[in-house]
């Protein structure tokens, strides 16, 4: 947090309308068809919710953009059109556009912030969430979409079932469009988790089967849990800085020991989009699938180094400190 | 004097006139003094047919009627071939019947296990002897038998009383039925039917023979949805079938899921049989779906019991429960269409996962169609029936009268 601006989070607390912030971080603009689907997704949740959106410093072009966008989140949907005639193929389109606009505006905090992890991140909207007294928070990515009912089936979750500090939606995964699977959804499977639906220690050393993203944490559930979280100069650190690609993991078992208790809904509520790139900004938390075959300065590491984090995770959830960490090639 | 008491006592032992015997049985019948009795298959295992046969006999039992319920003790092979060991003679040793899993109260019931004379006796495999007795009924009587027992129908032929055939499944009505046989060569009349689908069918198969409708109720104080949004899983209950080639269709069904629909191997089926009726009621509400795959159902409870459950049915539309499905109140497959029923379920289970079932008006659609087949109705409908064949079997003494 101490990279936040202090006027613009003065400007949160006055445009607080909801219960539940949901937290992005711009590292650059994305396309404008995605962020328009991103914004329009979180614009027309079910239950209102506000977005704060965490910037590294966009140029005023790009905060023009921004800025329309954010007043008119709309989409495209890609229909078929009922004119086309297949025997006349030229004479009509086979799918038409039609576009929406949402029908909310959007509530959202511009805040710019010097980030260079998830984590920190995931800090700062934490720590911005607790300031500003809200129940729920959610951290999300800007190229991603949520499902405009998801904040309001996890309330609905949440009110039902009070002991429980985070829910996960489960994760759509969408590979260069294409739909590859679902993430989130180990704990209903036959004979994995304990209690059907809920992570517990042993599934989650098993392997890394979660995700933050979309996930709806209650602020409560970590605030009064002492040993769970870090706190320095008064402020909360909930993600450690210093593990490096598996910082997420390491946070959901140090929660899962500390006996905040996760659970998954069995309702799509996000859809992770990835893409290839070629050079990994730690940023975000998805992980690219060609790391290791990045060069160093773009990010990328060795398949030693990425063991190290992982093991790293499964390490060091016993305690909360944010202690360095470095790692020495063998 | 001596002599006239004893003319007396011949004249008391004499046996009452044609007559006189349709006269006292009317007048039995005026004042409700009969007994209806059910013929009831001594299953050891829950079965929804014999629950709703003891649930009819319990509602008259619990009106006043007097009630008798008849069985066939169930020989124990290995109890029996134990026993004869030990006893180095044949010994035949029985099955206890005893319905308990039922969600009625029929502690009120009597049950009389069938022998050949007064004096038989059963041993059973709790180690007790209990007694048999051999059928008794009087013409002002009743005498329900259900569908699927042409022997038990032409055993009586000689009886008394009145024989009610009590339809609960098509496919049985034929089964043990020699061709071109039918009821009515066994002096049967009269059915109670308990859906409009088998009262078609037997109009059809039996023509003239006088049907009485009888709609099931749910039980709704067991039958009902979970008390939190939150309490459902995504969890598929299925009853695998009737018999091996049922069993491998509805595993087929599965599996044909499962291979079209990887991303949804974390959903998991429970098989909901052998247990009692609250058990089976708190397993159904956890699910999200129950998979229906009873394609000779003669009627089917489990559809409305998994919609009071808030259970969605992906399921075939069986002719038996053609009264009640329709588009709005699950995934219906044409009746024995694997291929269907497999592709639904991956398109029920994306629209649950997607949240496109989260809403109250499919509940409503639910609520719709219970309201057809309630208790308290069927109970109401139970009680009419005997008062019809009461009355009917009045006119019916009172015409032999005549003649």
């Amino acid at each position: 947090m101490k990279n936040t601006k202090k006027k613009e989070s003065m400007s949160l607390k006055e445009h607080k309308k909801s219960n539940v912030l949901i937290v992005a971080y711009l590292r650059e603009l994305p396309t404008i068809e995605s962020l328009n689907e991103f914004l329009y997704s979180v614009a027309m949740q079910k239950h209102p919710t506000d977005l704060l959106l965490l910037h590294g410093g966009l140029s005023k072009a790009h905060m023009e953009v921004l800025q329309g966008v954010i007043d008119k989140p709309t989409i495209t949907l890609h229909k078929p059109n009922p004119d086309f005639d297949p025997e006349n193929p030229s004479k009509a389109p086979k799918v038409i556009n039609e576009t929406t606009q949402s029908l909310f505006p959007l509530n959202v905090v511009l805040q710019e912030v010097k980030v260079s992890t998830f984590a920190e991140v995931f800090n700062t909207g934490f720590q911005a969430a607790k300031e500003h007294g809200y129940e729920f928070m959610s951290i999300c990515e800007p190229e991603d979409v949520y499902s405009t009912y998801w904040v309001d089936t996890a309330l609905t979750y949440a009110k039902e079932r009070p002991e429980i500090g985070i829910f996960t939606p489960i994760i759509r995964n969408v590979v260069f469009g294409a739909f590859q699977g679902y993430y989130n959804e180990a704990p209903w499977a036959e004979g994995m988790a304990e209690e059907a639906g809920k992570y517990d220690q042993n599934l989650m050393l098993k392997f890394n089967c979660l995700s933050p993203l979309g996930a709806i944490v209650r602020m409560k559930s970590l605030l009064e849990s002492e040993d769970a979280i870090e706190e320095r100069d008064e402020k909360l650190y909930p993600m450690k800085t210093n593990i490096k690609l598996t910082s997420p993991y390491e946070f959901f078992l140090r929660m899962a020991y500390n006996d905040i208790e996760i659970m998954n809904v069995p309702r799509l509520g996000y859809e992770q989009r990835i893409y290839r790139r070629e050079e990994y900004f730690p940023t975000t938390s998805k992980l690219p699938q060609n790391l290791v075959q990045m060069p160093e300065d773009k990010g990328g590491m060795t398949q030693q180094e990425a063991q190290f984090w992982h093991k790293k995770a499964t390490d060091a959830y016993f305690i909360e400190d944010d202690e360095p960490i470095e790692y020495i090639p063998a | 004097m001596e002599k006239v008491e004893a003319q007396a006592e011949v004249k008391e032992t004499q046996a009452p006139s044609p007559e006189e015997q349709i006269n006292a049985a009317i007048e039995k019948l005026e004042n409700d003094d009969f007994t209806i009795h059910f013929y009831c298959p001594a299953l050891s295992q829950p079965s929804g047919g014999i629950g709703v046969l003891l649930r009819i006999a319990a509602a008259y039992q619990q009106k006043g009627y007097k009630v008798k319920i008849w069985y066939e003790p169930q020989v124990n092979q290995q109890a029996s071939v134990q026993a004869s060991q030990k006893a180095k003679k044949e010994t035949v040793i029985f099955d206890k019947f005893d319905p308990n899993w039922v969600d009625f109260d029929i502690s009120g019931l009597e049950f009389y296990p069938l022998g050949a004379s007064e004096d038989a006796r059963v041993p059973l495999t709790t180690g007790e002897v209990i007694d048999a007795y051999p059928l008794n009924v009087h013409p002002e009587d009743f005498m329900f038998i259900p569908e699927g027992f042409p022997n038990v129908m032409e055993r009586t032929v000689g009886v008394s009383c009145k024989r009610i055939v009590l339809a609960q499944s098509w496919l049985y009505i034929l089964a043990g039925m020699k061709n071109g046989q039918i009821w009515q060569n066994f002096g049967i009349k009269d059915v109670v039917s308990v859906s409009d689908f088998i009262s078609e069918y037997i109009q059809a198969i039996m023509p003239g023979i006088k049907i009485k409708s009888l709609k099931q109720g749910i039980n709704r104080d067991i039958f009902y949805k979970p008390e939190k949004f939150s309490d459902k899983m995504p969890i598929i209950g299925y009853q695998s079938g009737r018999g091996p080639e049922s069993q491998m269709k509805t595993h087929t069904a599965i599996k044909m899921f499962y291979a079209a629909n990887p991303h949804m191997r974390w959903w998991r089926f429970r098989e909901l049989s052998g247990m009692s009726r609250e058990e089976f009621a708190e397993r159904l509400r956890d699910c999200a779906f129950v998979l229906y795959t009873d394609d000779v159902a003669g009627f089917g409870t489990l559809p409305l019991e998994a919609m009071a459950c808030g259970t969605h049915v992906v399921g075939y539309a069986a002719p038996g429960g053609k009264e009640y499905t329709h588009g709005q109140n699950g995934f219906w497959a044409n009746n024995g269409n694997v291929f269907e029923l497999s592709e639904l379920l991956g398109i029920a289970v994306d629209k649950w996962v997607s949240g496109e079932m989260d809403v109250d008006d499919i509940q409503k659609d639910y609520e719709a169609t219970l309201r057809e087949y309630t208790v308290e109705g069927e109970a109401e409908r139970t009680l009419e029936i005997i008062e019809e064949y009461k009355k009917e079997r009045i006119d019916e003494l009172k015409g032999a009268q005549k003649k």
